[in-house]
């Protein structure tokens, strides 16, 4: 299944950074070999996460960034700032997951349905859940969350309605619009 | 039922009470179950007005399905919510959270049955109970989970299983965990093989109180590290089989201690049996450390009954001091069990304090015993 990179828009990621921080957070980054030479990064010693995705030019092992060649920083910075696909449920974007591994919301599963497949396949080495579903649920076609949370939010809506909850209603409305018709 | 957290403070921890099961090598079972509720975002997509409506009505649901005591996370201070940590209640990630949230505990349940509400994900179920008893929790967990289902809608995929904020934890949702005391492996140096080998069949381990804490007095938890791609009965099973060697390689390590380095070992057991009889001041890494090799020297019998005033035959009673001094010896505990000795105006103890109090306390119970 291939995977974004995540610091250009167009290429597949081929290079895959997992970060281990004090408190047990995991931060990954997924890069394709062309970010790789455009940052010029040692893969044995690359820099924190953090600051590749802020867009910064890693320092590179050289204590004189003042001295930077500004045009080619400019460059990195077009690259990182090119539109990223976001999740039309939360709004959030892949990258922002990246950081600290929480999603937004159940829908940034279908979201980011080609980085989810690779990250699942490798942390739990298969893409097929085997156990138990809710009631009901084992009769689920793939991807049918999205019809549940469907009911669930209409059925929302019908208790928010009955106790005069307007602005819990309306919330619920947007959401329900924004689902897939 | 508790009602306040002082209350159960005071109690004893039944799903932190070794049975004495395998000598005292297995502490306590626990199964965790990660689920969300398919119209709400995540909590860092959730503003913290839908993050109390979430709380409030998950903490509803659970009250009328158990005869537990719910809590807002808001309304505990935080020597309090501390307190639920030692007692492994809660995890420190939700006991340090500013965001709305709750928890839910039925401490009377044989086994322990509790919820945190709105911590990583929206609900995490957990059950403990005492020695090795796997199956027997997910049995329960599943039935809890099950009752929930007929009034709250969890997300869900047929491929992905249990929609959940990390992906590390989708699927089955499910961690299994089983609580360690490992002296003997970690006194002869082996216990680095057995770790290895244990990640080599994709199971974590970490110190006692789960995720991000380092290994205190010798005891460790060994956790499956997927959920996805197999059953839960498949998973408590791959647990319960690694375990078991488990335990049969420290019970190997102990007996190599006692045919090989017997004075060794005798001379730690009796100079933290004479610490803990003794100190009048103790930190909380010192009782850790000292109780360890007691409840070494307990389970070998190298305390003898001219030791310890409890006899033999009530040997289960000698495991019951063991493990209330575990619990109760923990800061918050120290804290909430002296409360009444605060000078008024002050709110806490200083260490100093809290040492020389948990000296005290573990003077108390280990020369009066029990």
């Amino acid at each position: 299944m291939p995977c974004p990179c995540q610091l250009c828009p167009a290429t597949n990621a081929t290079v895959h950074l997992t970060e281990l921080a004090a408190d047990g957070m995991r931060s990954e980054l997924h890069i394709c070999r062309a970010c790789v030479v455009r940052l010029d990064l040692t893969l044995d010693h690359p820099p924190a996460i953090s600051v590749l995705l802020a867009g910064k030019q890693p320092a590179a092992g050289s204590a004189g960034d003042s001295a930077g060649d500004s045009a080619s920083e400019e460059a990195d910075t077009v690259a990182v700032q090119a539109p990223e696909q976001a999740c039309p449920q939360c709004g959030l974007e892949f990258s922002a997951y990246a950081q600290n591994n929480l999603f937004g919301c159940s829908e940034c599963y279908e979201a980011f349905a080609p980085q989810v497949s690779e990250l699942v396949r490798r942390y739990h080495g298969s893409l097929q859940h085997a156990g138990r579903l809710p009631a009901g649920g084992a009769d689920l076609p793939a991807q049918a969350h999205r019809s549940a949370t469907r009911h669930a939010l209409n059925a929302e809506l019908a208790e928010a309605v009955a106790h005069e909850q307007y602005e819990r209603a309306a919330n619920l409305r947007d959401q329900l619009r924004e689902l897939d018709p | 039922m508790s009602t306040t957290i002082a209350e159960l403070a005071a109690q004893d921890c039944p799903w932190l009470m070794s049975p004495g099961e395998h000598r005292g090598v297995v502490v306590s079972s626990r199964i965790r179950l990660a689920r969300t509720w398919a119209p709400y975002s995540f909590h860092r997509k959730l503003s913290r007005k839908r993050q109390q409506e979430l709380t409030d009505r998950l903490l509803g649901h659970l009250a009328d399905l158990g005869h537990g005591t719910a809590w807002q996370m808001q309304a505990l201070s935080e020597v309090e919510r501390l307190a639920l940590v030692e007692r492994q209640v809660i995890s420190r990630e939700l006991a340090s959270a500013k965001r709305p949230g709750g928890v839910w505990l039925d401490d009377q349940a044989q086994p322990m049955i509790a919820a945190m509400v709105n911590e990583e994900d929206h609900l995490r179920l957990q059950l403990i109970g005492p020695g090795l008893c796997l199956p027997l929790l997910l049995q329960r967990a599943v039935a809890f989970d099950q009752a929930l289902e007929q009034r709250v809608a969890w997300a869900a995929d047929a491929q992905l299983g249990y929609l959940t904020a990390c992906h590390t934890n989708l699927g089955t949702g499910l961690r299994a965990s089983v609580m360690l005391h490992l002296p003997a492996l970690s006194e002869t140096g082996e216990l680095k093989a057995v770790l290895r080998a244990l990640g080599k069949l994709h199971l974590a381990v970490r110190g006692g109180h789960g995720e991000g804490t380092e290994p205190t007095g010798h005891t460790y938890q060994v956790s499956n590290a997927r959920s996805l791609g197999s059953t839960e009965e498949s998973y408590v099973s791959a647990i319960n089989d690694a375990v078991e060697r488990v335990i049969a390689a420290e019970h190997l390590a102990r007996a190599g201690l006692l045919e090989k380095a017997r004075t060794r070992l005798e001379d730690k057991v009796f100079r933290s049996w004479g610490v803990l009889r003794a100190a009048r001041s103790l930190s909380t890494e010192e009782l850790s450390e000292h109780l360890s090799w007691v409840r070494l020297g307990t389970a070998l019998d190298v305390l003898s009954d001219s030791d310890w005033a409890i006899p033999a035959r009530h040997r289960d009673q000698r495991w019951r001091v063991l493990d209330r001094l575990a619990v109760q010896g923990q800061p918050a505990h120290v804290h909430l069990l002296h409360a009444h000795l605060l000078i008024s105006g002050t709110v806490e103890f200083d260490s100093a304090d809290r040492d020389r109090l948990r000296a005290a306390q573990v003077r108390a119970l280990l020369t009066s015993e029990g």
